[in-house]
């Protein structure tokens, strides 16, 4: 008779249970695969935790998007045509999921970006109801950096930044309205562009000394935070501050002793203390046997969690019912508070997370530490830095 | 002449044949496979004159972006149209200082020309800059098939361009300027002229290749579009299919893009390196392409 009972009960939640199918397109090979990796981690980490508790079934189809437009767009469409799911989840690199606009609008998936911070993005995307991005837009990161720069010059007193950008498409894009912003913020500014992954930046360093700054601010990819870190000690530069804006950290650059007082920007870190942050820190830890340091896993299982909320609340896979019920959502996330407010250029009506969840970090004593905004830091800002040879 | 007849035949059937649900997914790829191997084809064009071209992605991407910055003023095939021309006289430009050098050399001043397009397109600011440029999609995206016609149309181009080198007096002359120039010369062959006109065509078509390309992807950045990445590919699919044939790079193209796609819907993470390993068989293994393996010629 128990048995009955049992499976009495098995029917009745396997009844209740909201299935969906979700596709995911993520870079897993190609230059974003260390991000598209993690965020792939985040997903499914969070998809085991929804479909234990058993109330929604989230069934996860993954595709890699190659990083590259001409592998995205057929992997996109097998996704929606041959596994039919309604529900996407990806975009996390900007040119690629700007390829996948088309696709989307002929299918008409709920697409949730996980990443895609560039507002050209946001024009692609124009007037589909059914896009949630949940990454801070690129003017969004300008803000979060200049309000930073605000603080340097008002407590610090500091005048004078040197920025070494790279001259592809990350480091150069904006760099000229970037540069005016930071003029009028009252910095005397000189820019120098440089090749990534050149690792030569002994000419440029020694120019920036006549210019004695106050920052050195880079921005590049994670090879050549070390170079810049060793070269500007070797030539003598002696910044108050180094500031580098890279899309990811190299690998056990906190170890090197080299990375002491380097600070930079970042959404999330293991060591922020939130409860949903402690909560996933655990959790992934348990999951994986080790902490990730990349914000994409912490937003990819923000993804998850949210869909799952909302399929909860809508009762159903019907994708216009699970967008209405995520419209109106609102959840503690390690990021901070999470709810969905048209973009600030009105082109976009599902955004997420705004400025607010940027904050500077400072390597310090081998780990990155949170150091501004004050009501994230937890420690006190290293300013000026030691940045000589030892 | 049967087989590339069958291959196109099969291209434009292909909308029309009963795939079910893999039909919207067959025709994507399928799409990326006319583009590619249509790239293919005109950097065979350029090959067969003993020229090792590595400019051919800078082509391709001016092709992209001649669409991109013309499509909305003028719309789809004058820009597409316009777009090539640029292509083929940025390689009359090239070919003109260039083309009196030689196999590394010349392949060295056109990637030197890559990177100088690349620049530009970085910093002129109504090209996008480093932020990119969106494309308008082919015919306003009336009609979803349009990319994939359009990309048949070129690779029509391509292959009715390919067969008429093959088989005319000008293969002949690029054939005798690949084996030895000074021979070439002494038959009469004018061979600057040749290269000149060969890398001409081939821009051309590589242009028109980008500028569909461009309208399928929707968004285009100089480190995308004029990538040494895809000047490789171009080359690499013919010397898998077979050079200097028509045959041989439409083959290659065919079997490289759908193989690639494969592997990463079946195996997933480390396709790669099944890639990889096919890739490196097949340069041991088959020295003339999959064209030796069909006992095809080898010019």
């Amino acid at each position: 008779m128990r048995k009955v009972w049992l499976l009495i009960g098995l029917l009745g939640m396997a009844w209740a249970q909201t299935q969906v199918k979700v596709g995911v397109l993520l870079p897993l090979s190609g230059p974003s695969s260390v991000s598209g990796k993690a965020a792939l981690n985040g997903i499914q980490l969070a998809a085991d935790e929804v479909n234990a508790q058993g109330k929604v079934r989230l069934e996860l189809v993954v595709a890699d998007d190659g990083t590259d437009p001409a592998k995205a767009v057929p992997a996109l469409t097998k996704l929606l045509t041959v596994d039919r799911v309604n529900v996407v989840i990806g975009g996390l690199a900007s040119g690629v999921t700007f390829a996948l606009s088309g696709t989307v609008k002929q299918y008409q998936p709920l697409f949730l970006a996980i990443g895609a911070a560039s507002s050209v993005v946001e024009q692609a995307f124009e007037g589909y109801p059914l896009f949630f991005h949940y990454h801070p837009w690129d003017y969004h990161n300008v803000a979060a950096a200049l309000q930073f720069f605000r603080y340097l010059a008002q407590a610090h007193g500091a005048k004078k930044v040197a920025i070494l950008y790279e001259d592809g498409p990350f480091g150069s894009a904006g760099i000229k309205v970037y540069q005016e912003q930071l003029k009028n913020l009252g910095y005397q500014v000189q820019a120098e562009p440089f090749k990534t992954g050149s690792g030569q930046f002994t000419p440029v360093l020694t120019r920036f000394k006549a210019f004695a700054p106050d920052i050195l601010y880079w921005i590049g990819y994670d090879v050549d935070a070390l170079p810049i870190a060793a070269q500007a000690r070797q030539v003598g530069l002696r910044p108050k501050l180094i500031y580098g804006a890279p899309p990811s950290w190299p690998i056990g650059f906190e170890k090197n002793p080299l990375s002491q007082d380097v600070a930079g920007m970042t959404a999330w870190l293991p060591t922020v203390s939130n409860t949903a942050s402690r909560r996933f820190v655990e959790a992934y830890r348990k999951k994986y046997g080790e902490v990730t340091e990349e914000y994409m896993a912490p937003m990819g299982y923000v993804i998850v969690k949210s869909l799952a909320q909302a399929v909860e609340r809508a009762g159903s896979a019907q994708k216009e019912r699970i967008a209405e019920a995520l419209a109106g959502l609102r959840m503690d996330t390690p990021f901070g508070p999470l709810s969905f407010k048209p973009s600030d250029t009105g082109k976009t009506r599902y955004q997420g997370f705004g400025p607010e969840v940027w904050f500077q970090f400072q390597y310090i004593q081998g780990t990155r530490r949170p150091v501004f905004p004050k009501e994230k830091a937890t420690v006190p800002f290293r300013y000026p830095g030691e940045y000589y040879l030892r | 002449m049967r087989a590339v007849l069958g291959l196109l035949l099969l291209f434009a059937l292909l909308p029309f044949l009963p795939l079910g649900d893999w039909r919207a997914f067959v025709l994507d790829v399928g799409f990326f496979v006319q583009v590619l191997a249509a790239l293919a084809l005109s950097w065979d064009l350029v090959a067969r004159t003993g020229q090792l071209s590595l400019a051919h992605g800078a082509f391709f991407g001016l092709g992209a972006y001649g669409v991109g910055l013309l499509a909305p003023e003028l719309g789809t095939l004058p820009a597409l149209l316009l777009g090539a021309l640029l292509a083929g006289l940025s390689a009359l430009l090239l070919g003109a200082v260039a083309l009196r050098l030689h196999g590394l050399y010349f392949a060295i001043a056109s990637l030197a020309f890559s990177e100088v397009l690349r620049t530009l397109a970085l910093k002129l600011p109504f090209a996008g800059g480093p932020i990119g440029l969106p494309v308008p999609p082919a015919l306003g995206g009336a009609w979803p098939l349009a990319p994939y016609f359009l990309g048949l149309g070129v690779l029509l181009l391509a292959v009715a361009l390919s067969l008429w080198a093959e088989r005319g007096a000008f293969g002949l002359a690029q054939a005798a300027t690949r084996q030895s120039e000074a021979v070439a010369r002494v038959l009469g062959v004018r061979v600057v002229r040749v290269k000149l006109l060969s890398l001409f065509l081939g821009s051309l078509t590589a242009g028109l290749a980008g500028g569909v390309y461009g309208m399928k992807t929707l968004f285009l950045n100089p480190y995308d579009a004029f990538s040494l990445a895809r000047a490789v590919e171009a080359l690499v699919i013919p010397i898998f299919g077979g050079l200097y044939s028509t045959l041989g790079p439409l083959l290659g193209g065919v079997l490289l893009v759908s193989l690639e796609q494969a592997l990463r819907l079946w195996i997933q993470e480390g396709y790669l390196v099944v890639y990889g390993g096919i890739l490196v068989l097949a340069i041991l293994f088959l020295p003339k392409g999959l064209l030796g393996l069909l006992g095809g010629r080898r010019g």
